[in-house]
């Protein structure tokens, strides 16, 4: 991996990574982090395995949701803590295996060189590959919706890659629990002006990712999140 | 008098003097206890005099007595559902705002690292492995 000084070794800059039952893959995604050098919080959320001690044996931090709260929970309480803990840049990437720490670099330039509030990585500018057909359907149709409802012109929508900084990390204060908050993170961006990228990354598709990975039920749960969200609110 | 009338009547009379122990014992709300006896107590009317529920139709263009209840009982069962909805809403962010306060509370600290907030218990403790 290339590793730009100007970005990397940055204890300011650090990486939130929402696990869930992922201590199969896990090990392998907190060792891609060593090279980078950034600072790094793993949120058990309320896993069954043992993802929390898997986390713990690579010295980093490990926060506990003490019930599964979902995915957008746990990224909100990675998010708050590196807040607290004075983070200038938060990054966020899935536990699953799926996004290549290579990516980091690219991701954060945008924030580097004050072009963008928040960067978002792109599978469908950068790299998918083994992508099931139908997924990638569903992926198109997120980001038509996306689009109608938010304004925000994307490529990809429901990419756990991003990159943000400290204050639009404050200002993206999502409520959705569930894999729903992506959609909401873009919504309250463009609500909040931020300035909005998106970056070429690799999603891997391999067996594993798919089995754990989210089905493609989950876009038809994440419409009725979005929907009583919008009642209830 | 009905049997009908002398059972279901008897039920509204009961919750509402159930309803009127609760608020002179000052273990309900008072608003939300007097909106309940104000539903026994139009029960209990219309219960008594059926032949109501029709006027009040005729003079909403409604038709049928039975008719106005059927309306009536499907706005109350959507009013509730968004009710209890909400509710739930509600729940589901205060649990979420709670596990999240604990999480961050008791982090597991890199060991040469300090951590910059205060750490109540660390939390391999809960599951008996090292600290």
């Amino acid at each position: 991996m290339r590793v730009a000084p100007s970005t990397l070794n940055d204890s300011f800059t650090w990486i939130v990574v929402p696990a869930w039952n992922e201590s199969a893959r896990l090990g392998d995604v907190l060792s891609s982090f060593e090279r980078v050098g950034f600072s790094v919080v793993v949120v058990d959320d309320g896993s069954a395995d043992d993802t929390a001690e898997v986390a713990k044996q690579a010295g980093i931090w490990v926060l506990k949701h003490l019930v599964n709260r979902g995915q957008g929970a746990a990224l909100r309480t990675g998010i708050d803590f590196a807040l607290r803990q004075g983070a200038e840049r938060v990054i966020t990437f899935d536990a699953d295996g799926q996004h290549r720490a290579a990516d980091l670099p690219n991701l954060l330039t945008p924030i580097e060189d004050g072009s963008a509030d928040l960067v978002l990585g792109s599978r469908f500018l950068g790299d998918a590959p083994g992508i099931p057909v139908l997924r990638k359907c569903l992926l198109k149709v997120a980001v038509l919706f996306t689009r109608l409802t938010s304004g925000v012109r994307l490529t990809d929508a429901h990419n756990g890659l991003r990159a943000m900084t400290r204050d639009a990390a404050e200002k993206l204060r999502f409520s959705e629990d569930g894999m729903a908050h992506a959609s909401q993170i873009i919504s309250i961006a463009a609500r909040e002006r931020l300035r909005i990228k998106e970056v070429p990354c690799t999603i891997s598709y391999t067996a594993q990712t798919l089995a754990k990975g989210q089905s493609n039920n989950a876009a038809f749960k994440i419409l009725g999140r979005l929907v009583i969200s919008r009642l209830t609110q | 008098m009905t049997l009908f009338q002398w059972l279901a009547g008897g039920l509204m009379v009961a919750f509402g003097l159930a309803e009127l122990f609760l608020q002179f014992t000052q273990l309900s709300r008072r608003t939300i206890s007097s909106i309940r006896f104000s539903v026994w107590l139009v029960a209990l009317l219309l219960i008594l005099n059926p032949g109501a529920t029709g006027v009040i139709a005729n003079f909403l263009s409604i038709g049928r007595g039975a008719d106005l209840i059927l309306y009536s009982s499907v706005i109350a069962f959507i009013v509730s559902f968004f009710y209890v909805i909400h509710a739930l809403e509600k729940q589901r962010e205060q649990l979420t705002m709670l596990v999240r306060r604990i999480a961050i509370s008791e982090p597991y600290a890199v060991s040469h690292r300090e951590p910059s907030i205060e750490i109540a218990s660390p939390i391999a403790s809960e599951h008996g492995s090292e600290v």
